[in-house]
């Protein structure tokens, strides 16, 4: 797939039917022509081997950038409108990117009448995006995504979503730093579907309105928002009845989601399981459920289905691929894997390996494979967990509250969370008196959001190994035996 | 029920779900304010909320809700009907 053409085609093509934040329906021309103002501002501003970075509102002039930037071929970096000045240091010390595309700057770029340079070579192999995700260091990750890569993934989406069609309208909730947000930008360029950009923060209220007043017929979202959609306080507010496909990921689908789609959204709808780390561009697996509990299930876990085209998975222990039905570590190969991540040769080798010949992405979840050829992920080798979606580990969070002068020691631990999937907790022991609030604020100078635990537990000491090390197994069962006791969740 | 009525027993309410007798609730108290109002106990307090008051608030009424006493007034317009 030409990824230039497709976006060049898209643009020129008009009907473009883009609605911003405050729910305007876009002229055409006016989108093409904010569109040629930021390509043209980006091309006499960037050279195709320099990188930028766009932290921005999400909102249509995000989507033009990146559209930008995937027809042009230079590599962006997404941020959060919100991000923390720590974080886009470090990225920025990082990534030395040439230009911080913000909220102010792209009103300057829309006003913008240089007519840019030629377009470069479209090269398959140069990187199309680079998404920084948490390590367990402290430092992020940044995860680099050649355009052939990516172009697969756009075929796919092309190809998957046969039903889908220019009379159907998406709701753009997903920030434009998680990559689940690329198959909305699929649907868009290849469907043309009608955009509608969510002003949806956490408010699961503000979300059930938008897709109702909306129409919405299309969402891509993770498990925890789904399953608060349906759950009995919604469910006799909002109408979901539009909806006709939903795709879920970002996190495991669970077994009571499952039943509680198939009872309250009926069998007609086309649900799917979407599952992939960021590293193998995406998705490398996907399931539309048949609401029938023999293919969709085994047991309580339900299927994240079979390899997208030219994706390959393997699942091995020690050394060896185990046979169908038995655990192992998921293995992820073929044209959707990153390249590498950004100056971490260390990091990448320890993640990228060759195995029967091949390069192999090592995704560090427990999967198994049944006998159709359908793959189910049961958990994690290592202490990075899901929570609203996102990726954190729990390492890199105590090392950042480990910053903070007042706190003499800490850790965090995760409990399962009926809603959210897991909830964290951090137990802290500090040198001078603080309230949880003041603690949460002056976390979020170096964290984002989702990262800042739940909860924090003020404690005067903790459980310890056999090596003095903080005991975290026993103070998350002590923890957990503590609000079976108490009833409090 | 006058408006102080209806802020004492919203503040009893707030107090209950959030299991945390101390919490200072004033007309301008938000989420932003209390430690325990997150998304999730958002959705449980305007549950527990509606029964207390036999009121149901609609989506967009929701929405708009910035702080307590906003909450107070609509409970207030609801129950005056």
């Amino acid at each position: 797939m030409q990824l230039r053409k497709l976006i060049q085609d898209r643009i020129s093509a008009g009907n473009l039917n883009i609605y911003d934040r405050q729910g305007e329906h876009l002229l055409d021309t006016n989108i093409q022509r904010e569109y040629q103002c930021i390509r043209n501002y980006i091309l006499s501003h960037v050279k195709d081997s320099e990188v930028i970075a766009i932290k921005a509102t999400k909102d249509y002039r995000y989507l033009l950038t990146v559209l930008a930037c995937m027809e042009i071929g230079i590599p962006y970096i997404p941020m959060m409108v919100d991000y923390p000045e720590h974080r886009v240091e470090q990225i920025r010390e990082d990534s030395h990117f040439k230009l911080l595309v913000t909220d102010d700057l792209l009103s300057a770029m829309v006003q913008n009448n240089s007519s840019g340079r030629e377009l470069g070579p479209e090269n398959p192999e140069a990187t199309s995006y680079i998404i920084f995700t948490s390590g367990s260091t402290g430092k992020p990750k940044g995860v680099m995504i050649p355009r052939k890569a990516l172009s697969n993934f756009m075929q796919w989406v092309g190809d998957e979503f046969t039903h889908v069609t220019s009379q159907d309208h998406m709701l753009q909730v997903t920030e434009f730093t998680f990559d689940i947000v690329l198959t909305d930008v699929g649907l868009f360029l290849q469907k043309n579907v009608h955009v509608h950009f969510s002003n949806f923060n956490s408010d699961l209220f503000r979300l059930a309105f938008e897709i109702e007043s909306n129409a919405i017929t299309t969402l891509s979202t993770v498990p925890n928002n789904l399953s608060m959609l349906l759950s009995d306080v919604m469910k006799d507010r909002v109408n979901l009845s539009k909806l006709h496909t939903l795709m879920i990921a970002g996190a495991r689908f669970s077994y009571g989601l499952y039943n509680k789609c198939k009872s309250h959204l009926g069998t007609s709808i086309h649900l799917y399981n979407l599952y992939g780390p960021t590293e193998s561009t995406v998705y490398s697996h996907g399931k539309k459920m048949t609401f029938r509990e023999d293919e969709d299930c085994a047991g309580l876990n339900v299927t994240i289905g079979k390899t997208l085209p030219n994706v390959t998975a393997v699942v091995v222990k020690d050394g060896e691929v185990k046979k169908t039905g038995e655990e192992g570590e998921l293995l992820l190969g073929g044209i959707q894997l990153l390249s590498k991540y950004m100056n971490d040769p260390e990091k990448t080798a320890q993640a990228l390996i060759e195995f029967q010949g091949k390069t192999f992405y090592k995704t560090g979840d427990i999967a198994f494979c049944d006998p159709r050829g359908d793959y189910y992920v049961i958990g994690r080798l290592d202490d990075t967990l899901k929570v609203r979606g996102f990726r954190i580990n729990l390492l890199d969070v105590d090392s950042y509250i480990h910053k903070l002068p007042y706190v003499e020691d800490c850790a965090t631990i995760a409990i399962p969370h009926e809603i959210a999937e897991n909830q964290t907790i951090a137990f802290l022991r500090l040198k001078s008196p603080k309230t949880v609030k003041e603690i949460k604020k002056d976390l979020l100078e170096y964290l984002l959001d989702y990262q800042i635990p739940e909860k924090m537990v003020m404690v005067e000491s903790y459980p310890v190994n056999s090596s003095g090390k903080i005991d975290k197994k026993v103070l998350k069962e002590n923890y957990l035996n503590s609000i079976k006791k108490t009833g409090a969740v | 029920m006058n408006k102080n009525e209806i802020m004492d027993k919203l503040a009893q309410t707030i107090r209950t779900v959030f299991e945390n007798p101390s919490i200072e609730i004033k007309e301008a108290t938000s989420a932003n304010d209390v430690d325990e109002w997150d998304s999730l106990a958002h959705i449980s307090l305007i549950e527990e909320v509606e029964k207390a008051f036999k009121v149901k608030f609609a989506l967009g009424e929701l929405m708009k809700l910035q702080n307590v006493g906003q909450m107070a007034d609509l409970i207030l317009k609801k129950s005056a009907k």
